[in-house]
């Protein structure tokens, strides 16, 4: 870490701001005249606000948000990885983010050096990912896979 | 590339750049793929009713809104058969935000947002462990998420 963000507070955020991210974080696409008819406030207001929550980094971004099994994304996978030494920890990072199915990758505690979670298409694209991909990583001792064989739900964080 | 669900080329264009700004206007997207707008209307519709687009959001940064703490919880069960009641009582917890069956040595693998240590071990030890069913938990704190995205859509 090159920043000081583990000194990181939490954002300054009101209630309003609280009752927008509520409404924007389950449709994307909601007008912001009806989200201002419910908190309130104007037009105006919503756009500043929700300009002030992105500049300030409490919303990164929007999305549409896909069902990987209807494009083809059939296998999910969480996956635990021993490294050689510890110290290999940043270059086996930059090579995982090389690789688009890794969805996610973090930094854990417990048995587990990194932590990351895979989306392909098929158990055996998993396998050919794991074998000529990230087994090639050096630094890399050994993996450990969990197959998710349902995702039972999904959500954000809860917004007080 | 293959058709998914009927998807066409022109539907995963679309897809590729929804899926990174849901708030993009949609005439920006036709103009991109090019097609009419009123074409991008109907096709985002129609990948809706095939539940390929099953919602939109703005990303959040949980720090950002005071949730400090990303765990992983493996949770182990007394029978297997009690799976479908366990996620019912785990879905009353909002901190869970993913759910997970899973092989492995673990029945069920969750991911947990907390504010703090203290808030995990909270949920931990007064909701989670006091679910009828499961039998224990093991629980990997994340230090850092050093990254997370979307799946590849044009692939």
């Amino acid at each position: 870490m090159n920043n000081a963000d583990y000194l990181e507070q939490p954002a300054d955020i009101d209630q309003l701001d609280e009752k927008i991210l509520k409404l924007i974080t389950r449709n994307a696409r909601i007008p912001f005249l009806e989200v201002a008819r419910e908190c309130g406030v104007s037009g105006a207001a919503i756009h500043q606000r929700v300009q002030r929550l992105l500049n300030i980094g409490v919303i990164t971004g929007s999305e549409f948000i896909v069902d990987p099994q209807k494009l083809g994304y059939n296998t999910c996978a969480y996956m635990g990885i021993y490294l050689e030494k510890a110290k290999f920890h940043k270059q086996v990072v930059a090579a995982m983010s090389k690789i688009p199915e890794i969805v996610e990758c973090h930094y854990t505690t417990g048995q587990y050096a990194i932590f990351i979670k895979i989306q392909t298409k098929t158990n055996k694209h998993l396998k050919k990912l794991i074998d000529e991909e990230l087994q090639e990583i050096e630094g890399i001792a050994r993996t450990e896979t969990y197959m998710s064989l349902e995702m039972n739900f999904k959500r954000q964080v809860p917004i007080k | 590339m293959t058709l998914r669900n009927n998807l066409d080329e022109v539907d995963l264009k679309i897809l590729d750049i929804i899926t990174q700004n849901a708030r993009i206007p949609f005439k920006d997207v036709a103009r991109e793929v090019g097609i009419s707008r009123a074409a991008v209307h109907q096709r985002v519709n129609r990948m809706i009713e095939l539940e390929v687009i099953i919602g939109s959001g703005y990303h959040i940064n949980p720090n950002k809104v005071d949730f400090k703490t990303c765990s992983y919880i493996g949770i182990y069960l007394e029978k297997g058969d009690l799976f479908t009641e366990v996620v019912e009582q785990l879905k009353r917890i909002p901190e869970i935000v993913e759910c997970h069956y899973t092989t492995g040595q673990y029945a069920i693998f969750v991911k947990v947002y907390a504010k703090d240590n203290e808030h995990l071990k909270n949920i931990l030890s007064s909701q989670v462990q006091k679910i009828q069913g499961i039998a224990s938990t093991e629980t990997f704190i994340s230090l850092e998420q050093t990254f997370k995205r979307e799946i590849p859509v044009n692939s």
